[in-house]
């Protein structure tokens, strides 16, 4: 168990006018090496939970461990526990700030203390995790790049510190799709070769439910869904249009054919599933009008 | 981060009472009264009385006090700082000795004056801010302003300023608060070292806080020109301004009480 919550509540603006009830008596448990979702409408508290597994917030009732530690315990080392939780922020191009891109990612390397050597490995290894080359891009100036590249420099100044999980909050967000495309991938491959944990935070399942092995679905701070994408969107449509969630569009086509009275099996994410699906379907069918 | 969250000087709270229905350009004066009244007195029965005006008009507005004295706090370490530079360096009969240092009866009476001075100073802004609108605020300003125009003060100009200022403070804040968590998750350290270090770990704050600040401007710049914005010329107002019986009534107690008690006290 990576990270566990137990009850955890949070309430901005405590005992104030503007008091208001952000995540709602959540209890999680992430394991090492798991590709998670984690969806749900604008407000819903999807940044909020996310802040509290690096110790950002602290809960305001309820517990949180990272590997075993309590972030509410007195004289815990929060620095250790945001080394191992690399946190990307929205829009993560607004943070960039150095003259270059290898001081850019070298910024948490050298908060680390290590050595020259050390960082420059660090820079290279990051940089080739977000597929930039190091000879064309280190000497660069962050600022003259696109944003697509941006994002992906700053990703990269959250993995040279070799977190053992990354959480990413929309990493998409106001990307086209060339450059969604390519960060998604580069964050499953991470995920693949390296074994990292990842939480990817979306308000658009589309993708998502591709990659992820688990969905969290969140609906006014509470998690309401907790499954592998296919039972989710398989099983429990109904209560992801109860609270307003779509589907991936190859999903909602399925659902259609199925209430239009076809056995069909609907937790299919992806075109080519869907495909073969449909085949296998019409298939048994015409061999049913034969015998 | 918890600094960002409680900062309530200049926030306004909408709510429906005779002090928020009052024209801006009334409470403008008004406070404006009461403030050079505050820089006039030198007694403390003159501080009583303007407070207690302020506090009736607190309690008028509805806003609950916790917030007008929230205000009050980041400046506590200013008027602190006066109180005591007061206390040990005046000249005067000596009351207690502190080591080299002195505490004299002079400079007791002028540190609390000042003292209360600066606190119905703050308490008079945080009343004009909290129960005045944005909008109508810098409208009042600009109308005021507009007196002086004939001696080329670009009224309209200095209003649109500030209202843009105001309207940006919180999301500046907001974004303030957002890059140092981005930053903390990093690998900053806000929280230790000495000073000379505290400062250069700004730096991961400042810049792109001023690079986004700028993208700002440049935006907003844009969006108003494609809106046909030219300035002041011509231009007509929705919200038109008028001084009803109570803006009167208003501004002449305020008024007399402000005269009367300078000249008393």
């Amino acid at each position: 168990m990576f990270i566990y919550l137990e009850d955890v509540n949070f309430t901005y603006n405590l005992s104030m006018p503007f008091e208001t009830k952000a995540l709602k008596d959540i209890s999680l448990e992430i394991n090492e090496g798991e590709f998670i979702g984690l969806i749900g409408h604008t407000g819903c508290g999807k940044t909020t939970l996310i802040q509290h597994f690096n110790g950002l917030l602290i809960p305001t009732s309820g517990k949180v461990y990272v590997e075993g530690l309590d972030i509410n315990e007195r004289g815990v080392n929060l620095r250790l526990i945001r080394q191992k939780v690399g946190l990307v922020f929205q829009y993560p191009e607004n943070q960039l700030f150095e003259e270059t891109i290898f001081q850019e990612i070298a910024f948490g390397p050298k908060k680390l203390g290590l050595s020259e050597d050390k960082i420059e490995k660090r820079v290279r290894e990051a940089l080739k995790m977000v597929d930039l080359d190091y000879n064309l891009y280190a000497e660069r100036s962050p600022f003259s790049l696109s944003g697509g590249e941006m994002r992906r420099v700053a990703l990269a100044s959250i993995l040279s510190i070799r977190p053992k999980m990354l959480v990413l909050d929309e990493p998409t967000a106001n990307l086209d799709p060339q450059g969604s495309n390519k960060i998604l991938s580069e964050i499953k491959a991470i995920h693949d070769n390296f074994g990292i944990t990842v939480v990817l935070v979306s308000h658009n399942m589309e993708k998502v439910a591709e990659l992820v092995g688990r969905l969290l679905v969140m609906h006014r701070g509470e998690i309401i869904l907790d499954g592998p994408p296919r039972e989710i969107f398989g099983k429990y449509a109904d209560d992801l249009i109860k609270v307003g969630l779509g589907f991936p569009p190859v999903t909602r086509c399925m659902h259609e054919l199925k209430a239009k009275g076809k056995e069909i099996y609907t937790g299919v994410l992806t075109v080519e599933d869907a495909e073969k699906e449909i085949l296998v379907r019409v298939k048994r069918f015409n061999k049913q009008l034969k015998t | 981060m918890k600094i960002l969250r409680n900062i309530s000087f200049g926030q306004y709270i909408p709510r429906e009472s005779l002090i928020h229905n009052l024209d801006p350009r009334i409470k403008i004066l008004s406070c404006l009264a009461i403030i050079i009244g505050l820089f006039l007195i030198t007694e403390f029965l003159g501080y009583l009385i303007l407070g207690t005006v302020i506090m009736i008009g607190i309690i008028i507005s509805q806003v609950h006090p916790k917030f007008v004295f929230r205000g009050l706090r980041p400046i506590l370490f200013i008027i602190m700082f006066t109180l005591i530079i007061h206390l040990f360096m005046t000249e005067g009969e000596i009351l207690y000795h502190l080591g080299f240092l002195k505490i004299t009866k002079e400079g007791l009476i002028k540190g609390l004056l000042i003292t209360c001075r600066l606190f119905i100073l703050i308490l008079t802004t945080s009343l004009l801010t909290l129960a005045t609108s944005p909008i109508s605020l810098t409208d009042g300003i600009e109308r005021l302003l507009s007196v002086f125009k004939f001696i080329g003060m670009p009224a309209h100009e200095i209003a649109m300023m500030m209202t843009i200022a105001l309207r940006f403070i919180p999301t500046l804040l907001e974004e303030t608060e957002k890059i140092m968590k981005a930053q903390i998750s990093r690998g900053a350290d806000f929280e230790s070292g000495n000073i000379f270090n505290r400062t250069k770990n700004l730096i991961p704050i400042l810049i792109p806080l001023f690079v986004n600040a700028f993208r700002r401007a440049d935006e907003l710049a844009i969006a108003m020109e494609a809106k046909c914005y030219r300035g002041g010329e011509g231009r007509t107002h929705f919200r038109q301004l008028k001084i009803r019986k109570a803006d009167i009534l208003t501004l002449s107690i305020t008024g007399v009480i402000t005269i009367i008690v300078s000249v008393m006290f």
